[in-house]
């Protein structure tokens, strides 16, 4: 009896399923090679931007794409921002699962509607829709549809089809069409076949594809995005936002336009005025002025994100940040050269793409490129570049942040690229003195000074942003030494352009030297030891990028215990490559053992045959740092 | 009492009762800063402090009015002294209020800076103030204080009425020392709260008192049936309302730690939940009283009891159940497997499951969804089984002597196999059966049952087990050349299987497990059993690694653990303010067998080790031995307790250390 049931259901069930089936997607549409490296394969991409006028763009977008493992979930979610100048509709968001069959399709109710939160905006109008779906059955697709309204023609954006590592594209479409009154300019990198450009009624269609585009693997020390990735700038001449309106044809009128929006933004009470002159008053060198004022600034003030509107792109009057001490970067660099005007030095406001590893501005391609606003102050020629938003910046210092890269100085006349200034590898030293008595049991204490400088400033630069406990509390994780007691220690620093700061420290080491036998093994390198080996490849595809640009000293000298005798010191390495070199060598003095270490980082461009040399450079070097020295005892 | 909950300083309720709270006076006045509270430029307690709140001072008080009945006025002020830049962020504020029920009457703000031996003010502007949309249920409200400096002493004051009778949780606690936190909350008779107090640091005094008050005015009353009439009444009536006050002063501040359960468990705190009303002449309305009744209330809800029973949405599939298995065990296995394999979690916790068949159908929802489900479809079974609701880990612990239900985040099941509870998550693609994910391993949950339920132990039924088969021949360079097998129990096959998830192919997983592993070269021979829960994981791979022998003359240094050598001690600080939660227990075995060359003796070898920490709540066995040309390493690691208390700290950073150090000892062989 019960079979009988069974087997109607079953029946019913199949023929339910059979009728509601269409099939979308499956995964066995996708070629073999696609499928390659690849955590997710884009099946499908295509993106319609109508440009209708300087302050409307419409956009449709359409993408499909099958995940086939977790780590590349978050590229099957819907997720748009959008705020007073845009809004997002008729968005659709459909799940199927391997066979192409549906399994959801998000309701109107599935959709979250927030406002974007990035942790340290103050206030912004920045909101955004979204729905995250996934599933745990790898692999799964995810068709996402939806349009877009942009009221500006600022930034268009640009279109970048390969996500990222490890995603392969099926078939990507970008097309763009403008009115004959706001034409554009293109710029393609990496395409393999260039775009088309079609006339139709007056308008102009502008259409590029990409078809079969292989996953790409990642490798360690590779150039920017932009070497490897295919990508499309778009921008306008003549745009418009929020009513103001500008010219990006060159880096002069893009200028112009940032200099009207902050015209006449500089006006400072007159108490402050007279305050800041006051201040002033009997020095007769512009750079102390300057440092005065910019301590000022780092003592009166704090940073605080603030995007509203046009605030975006235009700062805070600087009376209202004298009022309520905060600003964002524009607001505060806009203050300080305020404050700088009051006392009549003149300044430039500069904006800049910042990051560490940002990749640089095209600087080929006038247009909206920027993150980040600075100051600079000619000086009569003796330029001095100021981070404003920093407290506790040294004067002068731009740091990874900003340095060594094209931006825009903003002139009377316009804007006005520019380049800052960069910390070269004689600046950026990490040299080291110290002394280490080791007991016969192999404990060890260690008394010793680092002095950082310039770029290398900032390996310990985060020391000066703590309180003393954190401080402490930080140095017992930043030390690799297991079971370590610090006993003593401080922290010290100039405020110069070029910054040099330094570190004490004096600790004890239990079981240092390890114990073996009738021998006990020392390292030699206890405090800056290099120890990366970049993984092998089996064939290297793009050149090979090195960005560190320092030099690193180690004097150490340690007193060995009476009771034992050397049987063993490293021998003396010396190394040079066009990636970097190195040099070490001990010397025994009695129980004395001078040990002098130092390693020069080479930056550069170098083609993808020198992988495996640098690769043997980098292992060399880890190698030699792990020497020990071998005690045996008397 | 659990034992994990002994440091929390979970007190029985003892007001002291003094004469009348309300006469006393209040610990601060908008705007009176004293000569100490400028002269402070430290605080001696915490010299490292970077900023003080000299008084948080709240009020929660019932107000009465004719046209909105009673509501809850709440009122704060704040008083706090920036002492250096790294503070500053303690100006900035931000308070969360219902979109339904709050209203916020004022919120005023002054910074207060020294100039020139004159005292500047500088006020918060309406600009300054945002409302932001927080979520569907509330909004937020955010300042940044103006003119804020080193030695600047700011002062907050808001007012929020509420038509809800939710009366706000204090915290006493915060990442700044407070000298003074104090809050007085006034219940009027109608209504009792449950309160809990949570936290490391005891709150420091708590009063309580009575006193009536009188109530006068009109009240008008519709009454329905053939006729529709309205009556005006006055009236006047008394009532008794009790006042009560928490203070906290020298409050330290919440630092935190590496290695500890939620902020929310140690942070000192009094929270209140409506129990009952009861107005005069009415019969009372039980909100929650005991837990017999929580389990009524949830077992009444539209939301948690109606999910339990029925199953309508899956009565299709427990009838091919029933059909296809004889046995209750198999049954179980069955019905979960079912569960869990349809249903995707969508990542949410709830002890509520708001569509049951939409869930069903679409093959996701939340804790509640699918484990509410899980209890119905054993129900339909005939078999006994109840929902048991739980606090996830992040969420903080369980209270049983505080009964308020807002404490549970999270349901599963329980189902009696053999007149024991089996515990059950479907949640987990991952998990065996009857092994709980690490976040519901929380102390204890409550089982929901007609007869009132009971209290179930959230133990790890498994531990996190790892170990690792080396076996390894060295050639006259020093090559390390050899094969490993790895093998994953537990809960480490439970991490094991979630990492692999992140991988189209087993190639991919061992390539970005090698590049932490560097000087070792890999090549896959299998990744066995990914899918077959409850078995372990295993992964076997060919080793090679031209680096790792270390060479000082004519002697070879060989550091025997290879890729299972510890050098870092996870515990760095001296000293530890809350215990060490490890959620299961641990154990680590490596076996590593070496061949040593031609042409090579072996110079010296590490010595063996035994190590046990008292009552074994940890051990570390090390042993080398040689025999012939081979040299056999073990080394097994385990911590057989989940908690430990922060007066163990010492002892297990020292467990550590003796660890590493015995871990590090290096065979030497000798070039003959």
């Amino acid at each position: 009896m019960k079979t009988i049931h069974l087997t109607y259901m079953l029946m019913f069930f199949v023929v339910t399923i059979m009728y509601a089936q269409k099939i979308n997607y499956p995964v066995s549409e996708i070629p073999e090679t696609l499928k390659k490296n690849a955590d997710a394969v884009i099946r499908e991409h295509t993106v319609t931007k109508v440009i209708i006028n300087d302050l409307r763009v419409e956009s449709h977008e359409k993408f499909v794409v099958t995940i086939f493992n977790k780590s590349a979930q978050k590229l099957g979610y819907f997720d748009e921002g959008y705020d007073k100048h845009s809004s997002v509709s008729h968005y659709s968001v459909k799940l199927f699962d391997s066979k192409g069959v549906l399994i959801k399709k998000a309701k109107s109710k599935d959709f979250l509607d927030v406002k974007a939160f990035d942790g340290f905006t103050l206030y912004d109008e920045n909101r955004r829709i979204y729905y995250h779906p996934y599933s745990e059955k790898y692999p799964y697709t995810v068709e996402l549809e939806f349009s877009r309204i942009d009221k500006q023609t600022l930034s268009l954006g640009g279109w970048y089809p390969v996500y990222d590592f490890n995603v392969a594209v099926q078939n990507a479409v970008c097309n763009i069409i403008t009115d004959a009154d706001c034409p554009i300019r293109t710029k393609e990198l990496n395409m393999a076949v260039p775009g088309q450009k079609t006339i139709i009624d007056e308008k102009t269609h502008y259409s590029w594809q990409l078809v079969n585009y292989n996953a790409l693997e990642e490798e360690p020390f590779l150039p920017g995005y932009s070497q490897i990735f295919p990508q499309v700038k778009f921008a306008t001449n003549e745009f418009n936002y929020d009513g103001y309106r500008g010219s990006m044809s060159d880096w002069k009128t893009f200028g112009s336009w940032v200099r009207e929006l902050n015209k006449d933004r500089q006006v400072l009470p007159n108490a402050t005025v007279s305050k800041l002159q006051a201040m002033v008053e009997g020095i007769d060198n512009d750079i102390d002025k300057i440092e005065l004022l910019y301590k000022y600034l780092q003592d009166n003030t704090r940073y605080v994100s603030i995007q509203l509107g046009i605030g975006g792109w235009q700062t805070f009057e600087a009376s209202l940040v004298d009022e309520t001490k905060y600003g964002d970067c524009k607001a505060l660099s806009n203050y300080m050269r305020a404050l700088l005007n009051a006392v009549n030095i003149e300044s430039n406001y500069i904006v800049v793409r910042a990051g560490k590893d940002a990749s640089p501005i095209d600087v080929e391609f006038p247009s909206q490129q920027f993150n980040h606003a600075i100051l600079c102050v000619p000086n009569k020629g003796d330029t001095i570049w100021l981070e404003c938003t920093d407290q506790k910046q040294p004067f002068g210092y731009l740091g990874s942040f900003t340095q060594n890269r094209h931006c825009l100085l903003i002139t009377e006349e316009g804007g006005k690229l520019v380049k800052t200034p960069e910390y070269t590898r004689d600046s950026n030293t990490q040299f080291s003195t110290n002394y280490c008595i080791i007991d016969s049991a192999g404990n060890c204490q260690l008394k010793g000074k680092t002095t950082y400088k310039a770029l290398q400033y900032e390996n310990i630069a985060r020391y000066f942003y703590r309180s003393p406990k954190e401080q402490k509390e930080e140095l017992y994780k930043d030390l690799n030494t297991p079971n370590s007691t610090i006993l003593n220690y401080s922290f010290e620093r100039n405020n110069e352009p070029i910054p040099v700061a330094s570190r004490q420290l004096e600790l004890t080491i239990n079981k240092y030297g390890t114990t073996n036998g009738n021998r006990l093994f020392i390292p030699v390198n206890p405090l800056n030891a290099f120890n990366f080996i970049p993984e092998k490849l089996s064939s290297r595809k793009y050149p090979v990028e090195l960005r560190s640009n320092t030099f690193d000293m180690d004097t150490l000298t340690f007193e060995l215990p009476e009771s034992y005798s050397v049987e063993y010191l490293p021998e003396p390495i010396g190394i040079s490559t066009p990636y970097g070199e190195y040099v070490s060598k001990g010397s025994l003095d009695g129980n004395k053992f001078t040990y002098i270490r130092s390693l020069k980082m080479a930056k550069g461009i170098f083609p993808p045959e020198d992988y495996e040399k640098v690769r043997e450079f980098y292992k060399t070097i880890s190698n030699a740092d792990a020497a020990k020295l071998v005690l045996i005892k008397k | 009492m659990k034992k994990t909950h002994l440091f929390l300083a979970l007190i029985a309720f003892l007001f002291v009762a003094i004469s009348t709270i309300q006469a006393q006076k209040e610990p601060i006045k908008f705007g009176k800063i004293s000569d100490e509270e400028w002269q402070l430029a430290v605080y001696e307690k915490d010299t490292a402090a970077t900023a003080v709140v000299f008084c948080d001072y709240g009020v929660s008080d019932f107000i009465y009015s004719e046209s909105q009945g009673f509501q809850i006025q709440f009122d704060r002020i704040q008083r706090i002294k920036i002492f250096k830049k790294e503070g500053y962020q303690w100006a900035n504020g931000s308070f969360l209020i219902s979109k339904k029920y709050d209203k916020v009457g004022k919120l005023k703000g002054v910074t207060y800076n020294q100039e020139g031996g004159k005292v500047v003010k500088t006020k918060l502007d309406n600009d300054q103030i945002f409302k932001e949309d927080y979520n569907k249920y509330f909004d937020v409200m955010k300042f940044e204080m103006p003119a804020v400096k080193e030695g600047s002493i700011i002062e907050v004051e808001y007012s929020i009425t509420s038509e809800s009778w939710d009366i706000d949780d204090w915290q006493f606690q915060t990442g700044i020392p407070t000298l003074h936190s104090e809050y007085r909350v006034s219940v009027p008779e109608y209504f009792y709260y449950k309160q809990l107090e949570k936290g490391f640091f005891p709150i420091g005094s708590k009063l309580a008192n009575v006193r009536t008050t009188k109530q006068t005015g009109t009240v008008s009353n519709r009454t329905e049936g053939r006729v529709t009439q309205t009556n005006f009444q006055n009236y006047a009536f008394d009532y008794q309302v009790t006042d009560y006050m928490f203070i906290s002063k020298d409050v330290p501040a919440f630092y935190t730690e590496e290695y500890i359960t939620s902020r929310d468990n140690y942070i000192s705190e009094i929270q209140f939940e409506l129990g009952n009303v009861k107005w005069s002449n009415q019969p009372i309305k039980n909100y929650t009283t005991t837990w017999e009744a929580i389990a009524k209330l949830l077992l009444e809800d539209s939301d948690f009891g109606s999910r339990i029973d029925g199953g309508w949405a899956i009565k299709d599939e427990m009838a091919v159940v029933e059909a296809l298995n004889t046995t209750p065990e198999a049954k179980v296995n069955a019905v979960f497997e079912l569960v869990r394999g349809k249903m995707n979690w969508d990542g949410r916790n709830s002890i509520y499951s708001f569509d049951q068949g939409k869930a069903w159908k679409e093959g996701s929802g939340s804790s509640g969804d699918i484990n509410l489900l899980l209890v119905a479809a054993f129900r339909r079974l005939n078999m006994e089984a109840y929902p048991v609701i739980l606090s996830t880990r992040a969420n903080g612990f369980v209270h049983p002597a505080q009964i308020i239900i807002d404490q549970f985040n999270y349901v599963i099941a329980a189902v009696k196999l053999s007149d024991k509870y089996i515990l059950l998550d479907a949640t987990d693609k991952n998990c065996p059966i009857g092994i709980l994910p690490e976040r519901c391993l929380n102390g204890q949950g409550r089982l929901i049952s007609e007869k009132g339920g009971e209290w179930v132990d959230l133990k790890p039924l498994a531990a996190n087990k790892k170990s690792y088969q080396f076996k390894i021949g060295i050639d006259a360079e020093g090559k390390l050349i050899g094969s490993v097998n790895e093998k994953y129990e537990g809960y480490a096959a439970i991490e094991q299987r979630v990492s692999l998830k992140y991988y189209t192919d087993d190639e991919a997983y061992l390539k970005e497990y090698q590049k932490n592993h560097s000087p070792f070269d890999m090549t896959l021979d299998s990744i066995s059993w990914k899918a077959d829960i409850p078995k372990p994981v295993l992964v076997s791979y060919q080793f090679e690694s031209e680096d790792w022998i270390e060479k000082a003359g004519n002697l070879w240094m060989i550091s025997p653990l290879l890729l299972g050598q510890r050098t870092t001690n996870p515990f760095k600080l001296e000293k530890r303010d809350y215990p060490v939660d490890y959620s299961f227990p641990h154990s680590t075995t490596h076996t590593v067998t070496f061949t040593i060359p031609d042409g090579f003796v072996v110079e010296n070898l590490p010595e063996t080790k035994k190590m046990i920490l008292p009552e074994r709540t940890a051990s570390f066995m090390y042993s080398v031995q040689q025999t012939g040309n081979t040299i056999v390493v073990v080394s097994k690691f385990d911590i057989n307790k989940v908690t430990f208390l922060p007066e163990e700290y010492a002892d297990l950073k020292e467990f550590y250390n003796q660890v590493i150090a015995a871990q590090a000892k290096q065979i030497i062989l000798k070039k003959l």
